[in-house]
């Protein structure tokens, strides 16, 4: 049976039974697992996995010059990342619309949504991002964590965030969203880190 | 085909049947617009390039879209798991998406369709997986 044949859900079992997450955690936690040495499925699983650490070396590898190394390492991280949330950890399912729409987005779809509404504002930049319901078939609160410029009074940023994602909430996405909680954990000095690049 | 031997597992003819199912409502999906992609199974993504086994009908595997037989002769569920193309609304395209694979389907498995081996009921749920 190929991988794809047992796929369920989000973790797809292999032919001897373990699902893919076990085998690479197992892999990092006890690199000499019996099972996983003398089994085929489990070693062209991590196989495959190296074909992505591969990938991710590759591409560091790719540029020489260090700025424009970090510059992709960071993209590459953010690809990664957006592939691990949107794919392997994909969350709650959120509802979208009325019950008989019978439709549903992942809470990590959602929350792209919200960041990159709030991330719209000028030096605005989210991080956590949380979509939660309140009761089974919703509606939602989102609370999110940003980091912004200074030159925000906070209750200002903190009501065009709130409008940003309300918005978002109704026009991209099509789900009742009835608050918006926004933390601010970090004020960013754009001038003074501009200052330091050019030091 | 009675509840007992769907509790034993599909036959060859509703396998085939969910395979052509799954293959029409994938493609009905990917042409509706406001949809990027149908999500791809776990296994593409740490497959690289080589697959694992090619499908004896060499026909690609179809991910993103499962269907499910219901409790009874003619029930089917579909299942899709798809992303968003930013600029549009997830709720629309989701609801444009039901109305294109129920289409779809109708038309190669209803009544009045080609293929009368059976679709009388189907449930499509939509999954919003990303906005790309």
């Amino acid at each position: 049976m190929a991988l794809g044949d047992a796929y369920e859900g989000e973790d797809p079992a292999l032919p001897c039974g373990r699902t893919l997450s076990e085998v690479w955690e197992t892999a990092e936690e006890t690199p000499d697992d019996p099972h996983t040495v003398g089994c085929p499925h489990c070693q062209e699983a991590l196989a495959q996995l190296g074909i992505l650490d591969d990938y991710v070396r590759e591409a560091r590898d790719r540029d020489a010059d260090e700025a424009a190394e970090a510059a992709a390492a960071d993209r590459l991280t953010a690809r990664v990342m957006d592939l691990v949330r949107t794919d392997l950890r994909p969350g709650r399912t959120l509802p979208l619309g009325e019950p008989a729409d019978d439709a549903w987005i992942t809470e990590a779809a959602a929350a792209k949504a919200f960041r990159a509404a709030a991330e719209a504002l000028p030096t605005v930049f989210a991080g956590s991002c949380k979509v939660v319901l309140e009761v089974p078939d919703g509606p939602a609160t989102v609370t999110m964590e940003v980091a912004a410029g200074l030159e925000w009074p906070l209750p200002e940023l903190a009501e065009r965030i709130r409008e940003r994602v309300l918005a978002a909430a109704d026009e991209a996405v099509g789900m009742t969203v009835s608050g918006v909680d926004v933390t601010v954990v970090d004020l960013i000095d754009a001038e003074a880190d501009a200052g330091e690049e050019r030091a | 085909m009675s509840g007992t031997h769907r509790a034993e597992g599909l036959d060859g003819t509703e396998r085939e049947l969910r395979a052509l199912l799954q293959r029409t409502a994938a493609d009905a999906a990917r042409a509706t617009t406001g949809v990027a992609y149908l999500r791809p199974g776990l296994g593409d993504l740490v497959r690289g390039a080589v697959p694992l086994r090619v499908p004896a009908d060499g026909q690609p595997r179809v991910t993103g879209v499962r269907a499910e037989p219901g409790d009874a002769p003619g029930l089917w569920r579909l299942r899709i798991h798809l992303a968003v193309r930013r600029g549009h609304r997830a709720l629309d395209v989701v609801r444009a998406v039901r109305t294109e694979v129920t289409a779809a389907v109708q038309r190669a498995f209803g009544p009045e369709g080609p293929d009368q081996h059976g679709v009388a009921t189907l449930t499509v749920t939509v999954t919003v997986t990303d906005l790309a």
